[in-house]
């Protein structure tokens, strides 16, 4: 294109042409040279996760977070945990209800050693369950009614509770137990929060690492309870489209993706590099309404915008079937659920309903958070079913921390609120008394206040025959669906998906959804 | 000597617009605090602080004090670099700017690099072949370049490029096992202080795909500017004298033609720097890449008010630097923009 | 960019209304634009708001000319219905800041000095702000919807407009046959309104023009991200969010959208520049 070169231009053309190369022989160089661990794990002793969502914290106060949940459920140990729906020790070998059901005996553990290498005794215990109380927020709301911990000696202590709790040993599978020499060093003037936002305070099988890009966890030599075939390392990277998360799991740049799309995850039900597992746990979408204030406040209204969702629509449009429509406040995997019949889509009933309360042409409002596109599609979908039967529904996006914080006071919680709920651990119990009783402020979602609920969830409390507390929570969710606090819509399972060589198996849990990175095992040894 | 007088006294001036540009700014932030609906000190202690700790916010805001006060207290919080603290990662907001910065200019650093390695050699070419077919496809080209929604191609690229033909990486800033200890926040910087070539590679690979993405629309911009401002060089007659003496074209384009016609080049790539600090947010989502954006997105998306108004400060704080860093280089490199600067009015 | 004053007395040639084929076909395209904007909807079925799930995701066919999308609605209709939201509201951004950036270089170029200085100063702190951030900024404070969109975009439109229209007036000032007028004792007024404005005008309708396309494609940017439009708006960059996961599996929602952006920014550009050469065809050769 350009003419010949004379001779001030050859010396240009040479200078430019070394350049080229000088260039071309790093990238050679750059390929050829394998990979520098700057890990001490190598890639196939490495699982790598793909999860969306922001991981904002690893404070064990925040375990009401599901991905801080996620990872800090490796990181730390709890007193109980949960195999399958059944209540087994973890830090505490023995455990013990006073009479009146107000204080718990506990024997921890001998042998267990922090990350740093102190020893985790019952003052670590007492100090972790002070510091929630101090706070205040996060998932001290599970702890309701801690008094104090009388510690005996370093494996054995009383927790005192004000009031009668059957709920809070269950709830201990939840309290990550921090060492408080570190905690209480680290403290600053908010009790250590900002502290633990990054840093490790557990005793678990893994260890916190690196977290500059993506938040690593090493594995843990001095565990006291080591299992053969862990990864050496767990990388969890936060890839919030679905698309891009299951593109990386087909490039082999992820080895586990958690809640894909059921669409994504339909697409890859005939590759055999994959395998696709829907987690069935205690998931269920729901529109929770505000009993207390707005038109919700209706108990027609709420129970003819029960008959107007496209329920078996939305399962198999957005859900892709994975799942089953819902029939009763409470996910399905739980125990002591009455047998309610599911609510069928009615928008002639529904019509008639809403024209005899009076709101034929009413605004209704509700919100969701747009970060979960199927909860997007969701709503838009009962827009659209409203819309057919002359009713506007105005869609307001809301964060998570932002909904919980407007479940302080009932004139603020959303007249609609669209969700997946999940049982913290798989009690009935939780749900019911966490949900609906009128004294929980901050987790009693519907604003809903009934004197007979409130009896009967109290009776339950301090019962301490299993039996009978489960019928009561039977009693109580047939009431709940009679009053219609919310449209139960499907419950969901998700799809998680992984590599096939990587791990050996996914196994659902119920207390760390979709699956404890604990539990993964290296698919080859 | 009197050209050093004038020096100075340009720099002075121009030190003092971005004092007053900076101020302006901070009553700006300050304003939009003030406008925010809701309890101040409620949005600052967080979405679930109790009573107690809303308080101890409110205090140490000094929320009580009529507004005046407050407005000089912030202005004097800000001068000590406290840009608020962030209710999701609980740290001061300044602090968490510091750790994603280096990536988000990481970002724009590649994508101005690419912008004028592509945008200067196909305008002076199509300059030099003015009217020929490459001068018309190339103006097509940033035609209909610049029309596309950024985002748009990062997610077809992202695709077609990423996911199917896997020519380079479909999102991240390091593949596994890559990355170099982290000492600036950027990943290729990182790589190349910790002297890891193979790190130093792969950070090139990821970014490589969203800074020509984020170049795209701002190198339609340079073309155009580049070839008008050549072909008036063109028409010159010094040039037709450098041709007289016998010179190549290309000696004649590269030596002469260009360096006269970068000037109104580069008073638009120091624009365009701002702009892309902006528009990167875009980009950093598609990618899943950390930056400036990336966060001041999760801070909307998660009502971290304060976080978002820190940042806006920041960000606004960087493009008049960067504003002000190009002037004075531009002051250097052109002699003309001197008199134009001391003499003239209009700008 | 320098700009070439034609003195008032030119204006009588620049109408000439013979175009070249280039010309012709982006005028139709504009025209097909905003007749689709102003009149589409009123043609689109009631469907276009119905989500019909069964049928989500389909390739386009007889019935569906671009598919179906994830919530089973036709594309092509909400590309129509979506149009309206993005050239009325960028038509609206793009008014409002002209006006301001208008009214304040008027106030800077007939005013004494300092409120000149006063007002490019305040034009300087308005440029360090990227637009893209500012509506961040809003979108935090007032929460994300299009009203905050708009209002962000506006405020950071006007200070370009107000610096460019500001040395075009100053420029015309300087010119002799305002001395002349002003010693004839015309009121500085009558001279602004009669005769340094309309003359900038021209100026205006030119960066009007051109603008209305980068504002489509920032308006569509800041509802890709979720600070504008909000769902189920057809906004095109809405649209394009809520497709973006399926890029591979059903590239229509994605292209159509897109290409739709594309277009219109293109047209409206290619609008402006036409305008532009015609004011001044010395400039032809850009």
């Amino acid at each position: 294109m350009l003419q010949s070169l004379s001779g001030i231009s050859a010396v240009m053309l040479r200078r430019r042409r070394l350049m080229g190369a000088a260039c071309a022989a790093v990238l050679a160089l750059g390929m050829g040279l394998p990979a520098t661990d700057t890990f001490a794990a190598s890639r196939d002793k490495t699982i790598i996760v793909g999860l969306g969502g922001a991981i904002n914290t690893l404070d064990p106060l925040r375990a009401d977070y599901n991905q801080t949940n996620t990872i800090i459920s490796a990181v730390y140990d709890t007193l109980v945990t949960y195999d399958e729906a059944k209540m087994v020790g973890s830090l505490a070998t023995e455990y013990a209800y006073s009479a009146d059901a107000k204080s718990i005996t506990v024997t921890l553990r001998d042998g267990v050693k922090f990350h740093d290498g102190k020893s985790l005794t019952a003052k670590d215990v007492a100090y972790t369950l002070d510091r929630l109380k101090r706070i205040g927020t996060g998932v001290a709301s599970l702890i309701d009614g801690y008094d104090s911990t009388t510690v005996k000696d370093d494996t054995h202590f009383t927790i005192n509770l004000s009031k009668s709790n059957t709920l809070f040993l269950p709830s201990l599978s939840k309290i990550y137990i921090v060492n408080s020499a570190l905690v209480e060093a680290n403290k600053g003037a908010d009790e250590g929060q900002a502290w633990l936002q990054g840093h490790d305070a557990g005793s678990g099988p893994y260890v916190l690492g690196d977290q500059s890009q993506a938040v690593v966890i090493d594995l843990f030599p001095g565990y006291w309870a080591p299992e053969a075939g862990r990864p050496e390392s767990i990388v969890f990277r936060r890839i919030d489209e679905s698309a891009t998360r299951r593109d990386e799991l087909l490039a082999g740049n992820v080895d586990v993706a958690f809640g894909l799309a059921d669409r994504d995850a339909a697409g890859m039900a005939t590759n055999p590099a994959v395998k696709v597992v829907p987690i069935n746990t205690s998931y269920q979408a729901d529109i929770i309404f505000n009993t207390n204030s707005g038109p919700t406040a209706d108990p027609k209204i709420r129970k003819a915008l029960r008959m107007v969702y496209d329920y078996a629509g939305g399962l198999r449009g957005i859900r892709g079937s994975n799942g089953k429509v819902a029939n009763g406040p409470l996910p399905a995997r739980l125990d002591c659920r009455p047998n309610l019949p599911p609510v069928k889509q009615d928008l002639e009933a529904a019509k008639a309903l809403l024209k005899e309360a009076g709101a034929s042409s009413a605004k209704l409002k509700m919100s969701f958070q747009p970060v979960f596109e199927l909860q997007k599609q969701e709503a838009t979908l009962f827009q659209s079913n409203l819309r057919e039967i002359g009713i506007e529904l105005e869609l307001e996006p809301i964060a998570f921390p932002n909904y919980l914080a407007s479940l302080k006071d009932k004139k603020t919680i959303p007249q609609m609120m669209l969700l997946e709920d999940f049982a913290q651990f798989p009690d009935a119990g939780v749900m019911l008394v966490k949900g609906y009783k009128s004294d929980a402020i901050g987790t009693n979602r519907a604003g809903y206040s009934n004197p007979e609920v409130d009896k009967l969830l109290d009776e339950a409390l301090a019962t301490g025959d299993e039996k009978k507390r489960c019928d009561l929570y039977s009693q109580v969710q047939t009431i709940l669906d009679k009053d219609s606090v919310m449209i139960d819509m499907y419950g969901v399972y998700k799809p998680a998906v992984y590599r096939v060589g990587t791990i050996a198996e996914l196994k659902a849990s119920m207390l760390a959804t979709p699956a404890e990175p604990a539990d993964f095992r290296l698919a080859k040894k | 000597m009197p050209a050093f007088r004038a020096y100075a006294w340009f720099l002075a001036r121009r030190l003092g617009l971005a004092l007053l540009t900076l101020w302006g700014l901070a009553t700006l932030v300050f304003l939009m605090i003030k406008l925010l609906p809701g309890d101040e000190a409620q949005m600052a202690a967080g979405a679930d602080a109790s009573a107690a700790q809303i308080e101890a916010v409110r205090q140490r805001l000094g929320l009580d004090a009529p507004v005046i006060v407050q407005y000089v207290r912030f202005l004097g919080r800000l001068l000590h670099g406290d840009l608020g603290t962030s209710n999701v990662t609980l740290q001061p907001v300044l602090a968490d700017l510091e750790k994603v910065l280096p990536s988000t200019l990481e970002l724009v650093f590649f994508a101005m690099f690419f912008n004028l390695l592509i945008a200067i050699p196909i305008g002076v070419i199509a300059a030099y072949r003015r009217g020929g077919v490459f001068d018309g496809a190339s103006r097509i080209g940033a035609v209909v370049l610049g029309g596309m929604p950024a985002f748009w191609l990062a997610l077809v690229l992202q695709y077609v490029l990423g996911s199917l033909w896997r020519v380079v990486p479909i999102s991240g800033q390091n593949s596994f096992g890559n990355a170099a200890p982290v000492m600036s926040g950027a990943p290729t910087l990182d790589a190349l202080l910790a002297g890891n070539a193979a790190s130093f590679v792969d950070g090139m690979y990821h970014v490589l795909l969203p800074a020509l993405v984020l170049a795209a629309l701002f190198s339609t911009q340079i073309f155009r500017t580049l070839r008008a401002a050549l072909l008036g060089v063109l028409r010159s007659d010094f040039i037709i004298a450098v041709r007289a003496k016998g010179a190549t074209a290309r000696h004649m384009l590269v030596r002469h033609a260009l360096p006269n016609s970068l000037n109104p080049v580069l008073t638009l790539a120091g624009t365009q720097a701002g702009a892309m600090i902006g528009s990167a947010v875009l980009v950093e989502t598609v990618f899943a890449r950390k930056g400036i954006g990336a966060y001041m997105f999760n801070g909307v998306a998660q009502k971290d008010t304060f976080a978002v108004l820190g940042s806006v400060m920041f960000i606004g704080t960087a493009v008049c630097l960067v504003n002000l860093i190009v002037d004075i280089l531009q002051l250097f490199v052109d002699p003309r923009i001197r008199s134009a600067q001391f003499g003239g009015r209009t700008q | 960019m320098s700009q070439v004053i034609t003195a008032p007395v030119a204006a009588a040639s620049r109408r000439k209304f013979n175009f070249s084929a280039f010309e012709y076909f982006v005028l139709t395209l504009v025209v097909l634009l905003l007749a689709i904007a102003i009149f589409g909807p009123l043609f689109a079925p009631a469907s276009v708001f119905k989500s019909d799930i069964g049928n989500s995701l389909m390739p386009p066919n007889a019935a569906n000319w671009l598919g179906t999308d994830d919530q089973g609605r036709d594309v092509f209709w909400r590309l129509i219905v979506g149009a309206r939201t993005t050239l009325l509201s960028s038509f609206l951004v793009v008014t409002l800041y002209s006006l301001i950036g208008v009214a304040l270089a008027t106030i800077a170029a007939a005013g004494p000095r300092w409120l000149d200085e006063a007002l490019m100063r305040l034009t300087d702190i308005g440029l360090a702000l990227p637009g893209m951030i500012v509506a961040l900024g809003f979108a935090a404070a007032m929460g994300p919807s299009l009203q905050s969109a708009i209002i962000a975009m506006a405020i950071t439109g006007w200070p370009i407009t107000a610096r460019l229209l500001r040395g075009i007036m100053r420029q015309t000032i300087e010119l002799p046959f305002v001395a002349g007028a002003q010693v004839l004792g015309v009121s500085k007024w009558r001279l602004m309104t009669k005769h340094i404005l309309p003359n900038s005008l021209d100026v205006l309708v030119v960066k009007w023009a051109g603008d209305i396309g980068t504002t489509v494609l920032v308006l569509a940017s800041l509802s890709f991200i979720g600070v504008g439009a909000q769902p189920p708006s057809a906004e095109w960059g809405a649209t394009i969010a809520s497709a973006r996961g399926y890029v591979s599996s059903a590239w229509w929602t994605v292209v159509a959208p897109g290409a739709a952006v594309a277009i219109t920014s293109i047209a409206f550009g290619l609008l402006g520049d036409m305008i532009q050469i015609r004011r001044n065809p010395s400039l032809r050769e850009n």
